[in-house]
């Protein structure tokens, strides 16, 4: 019995030996690194900054439309823009709905460490009677979200900020999921990135349907296609990579996006 | 060894087997006939009155559409059914508009047990189909008109030497939030104004997506037209795509009868 006992034990760690060796063999990875954007183009600070969009494209260059741009698709119909085919990409900061239909499409998510930051930001409230403080916005949150705690709301919080400031730079750490880096072809990706200071990458159509009483509304969302085709949603007063950064074959870490230029619309 | 005879039979189901036609569970199989059941596939410009580009001319209405017809799909054998049509660009701005059989109306609602309360469209939930529209250079179509049904999907190399696919279809439908990709469903016209270049050969791709149940065969009015689509375009822009079955309704006492639903729906005189 005893040698029974013995044997299927070893059977089972085999088994279990062998499924940690299991290699799926995917080709998909994980790319993590860093944007960086220098403080002089940021006037207003880090809580100015619209959501960051990081993409991995299968290039980037300057000839075509004057300024850096993502490799794109050929450009169908009456659009303006081809897809640029992304390999996959992130953002850093999401849209956020911060209670108030007048805060709608305005808010992004990693910018602001507490309601009081929002109210001056956004001018909520202002032409109320008292003017709003942060426990009047708390208040209608409380009620719209049904939350009882204010770290519940996902748009703020000092550990939630995106950014910090390091060597004349807003840098951000951005992580981007299941990427296939096309290791085996014959030139690099590269990683390309813009920040979508005018907002325009915000549908005030789409989103959650409101949550609270009154006319029906939505909370607004991002579009699907930001990455396909950033060019249709970028505006004068937006930032952008000028140079890409390429891909580096098994480096899965340590990149860094610098968002660097003006784009003037 | 005593048993080898034992064998014998199994070698015979074995060869038995063989002879089985597997094909006879495929749910596109046809047994009676004993071939697969190939999906409808129409090239509109092998008709008797082919559709052309209809001229805009001011002070009168456009011509009456193509209306053409359509079988069933047999979604099994992974074949596509539809219809086709090429036309030769204009150098200018030309507009395709296809409007499937017959009418969509969301207000007309069964009741609790599965049955229309509304008498004269009982045969509205099985007499509705929906074509899906797409248009693009005839050298980007994949298909074989009244053959094989094709799609305008490409492929092309990025600049890393990646193969991606690119849909080359130039007929853009908008959705609700202006991404393009759009498609109408059931009943629902389907249009797109493309801006053509001259001498240049198009094509038109309707794909059948669903076919009324009641008949299997799916009407639509078709028609491509100079310049730009209207603003506005709906159930009665195009006429033609019902079946021609006469509608007799009962209001207050008085009868009217109408040719068929889209009249009933977009000349209503009962109302």
């Amino acid at each position: 019995m005893t040698k029974r006992i013995a044997l299927a034990s070893l059977v089972g760690a085999l088994l279990l030996a062998g499924t940690s060796c299991w290699d799926e063999e995917l080709r998909e990875i994980d790319l993590t690194g860093t944007v960086r954007i220098p403080v002089e183009l940021v006037e207003g600070g880090a809580s100015t900054l619209g959501p960051v969009y990081v993409g991995v494209f299968a290039d980037a260059d300057t000839d075509t439309l004057g300024f850096t741009y993502p490799f794109m698709g050929p450009v169908l119909g009456d659009q303006s823009w081809g897809n640029s085919y992304p390999y996959g990409g992130t953002s850093i900061g999401d849209y956020a709905f911060p209670c108030v239909q007048d805060g709608k499409c305005r808010m992004v998510t990693g910018r602001f460490s507490d309601l009081d930051q929002v109210i001056d930001s956004l001018g909520l409230g202002q032409s109320s009677d008292p003017p709003w403080d942060s426990e009047a916005l708390w208040d209608i949150c409380r009620s719209y979200f049904g939350y009882t705690q204010v770290q519940e709301l996902e748009f703020i919080g000092v550990d939630r900020l995106d950014f910090r400031e390091e060597d004349g730079f807003f840098v951000a750490d951005f992580k981007i999921w299941h990427v296939d880096p096309q290791d085996d072809a014959e030139g690099r990706p590269v990683l390309w990135a813009f920040v979508d200071n005018g907002l325009e990458t915000c549908n005030p159509d789409g989103g959650e349907s409101n949550r609270g009483d009154g006319p029906w509304f939505r909370e607004g969302e991002v579009f699907p296609d930001v990455l396909n085709m950033p060019g249709k949603y970028m505006t004068a007063g937006d930032l952008f990579s000028t140079s890409a950064t390429e891909l580096v074959v098994d480096q899965r870490d340590g990149y860094e996006v610098v968002v660097d230029g003006l784009f003037e619309g | 060894m005593r048993h080898t005879w034992l064998c014998l039979p199994l070698l015979g189901l074995l060869l038995a087997a063989c002879d089985i036609n597997g094909l006879s569970v495929a749910q596109y199989w046809d047994d009676e006939n004993n071939e697969a059941m190939a999906s409808d596939v129409v090239d509109l410009m092998a008709s008797a009155q082919p559709p052309e580009i209809a001229a805009d001319e001011e002070g009168s209405d456009w011509p009456d559409p193509f209306v053409g017809e359509v079988g069933p799909v047999h979604w099994g054998s992974g074949l596509l059914g539809g219809a086709t049509a090429s036309f030769l660009g204009t150098g200018d701005d030309v507009c395709i508009l296809v409007d499937p059989q017959t009418v969509w109306r969301d207000d007309w609602v069964m009741t609790g047990d599965g049955h229309q309360d509304d008498p004269d469209s009982t045969n509205y939930l099985h007499d509705d189909g929906d074509l899906d529209l797409t248009v693009g250079l005839s050298a980007d179509y994949t298909g074989t008109p009244g053959e094989v049904m094709g799609s305008f999907e490409r492929t092309f190399v990025d600049p890393n030497g990646v193969e991606r696919s690119a849909d080359f279809n130039l007929c853009l439908m908008y959705d609700r939030y202006g991404i393009a990709g759009a498609s109408a469903g059931r009943a629902t016209p389907e249009w797109c104004t493309l801006a053509t270049e001259e001498g240049v050969s198009y094509t038109v791709a309707l794909t059948t997506y669903s076919v009324p149940y009641d008949d299997d065969r799916l009407r639509f009015a078709f028609q491509m037209r100079e310049g730009e689509c209207p603003l506005t375009v709906d159930e009665c822009t195009l006429r033609g795509d019902a079946d021609p079955s006469p509608v007799t309704l009962e209001v207050d006492g008085n009868t009217y009868d109408y040719d068929d639903q889209e009249e009933r729906y977009c000349d209503p005189r009962h109302l």
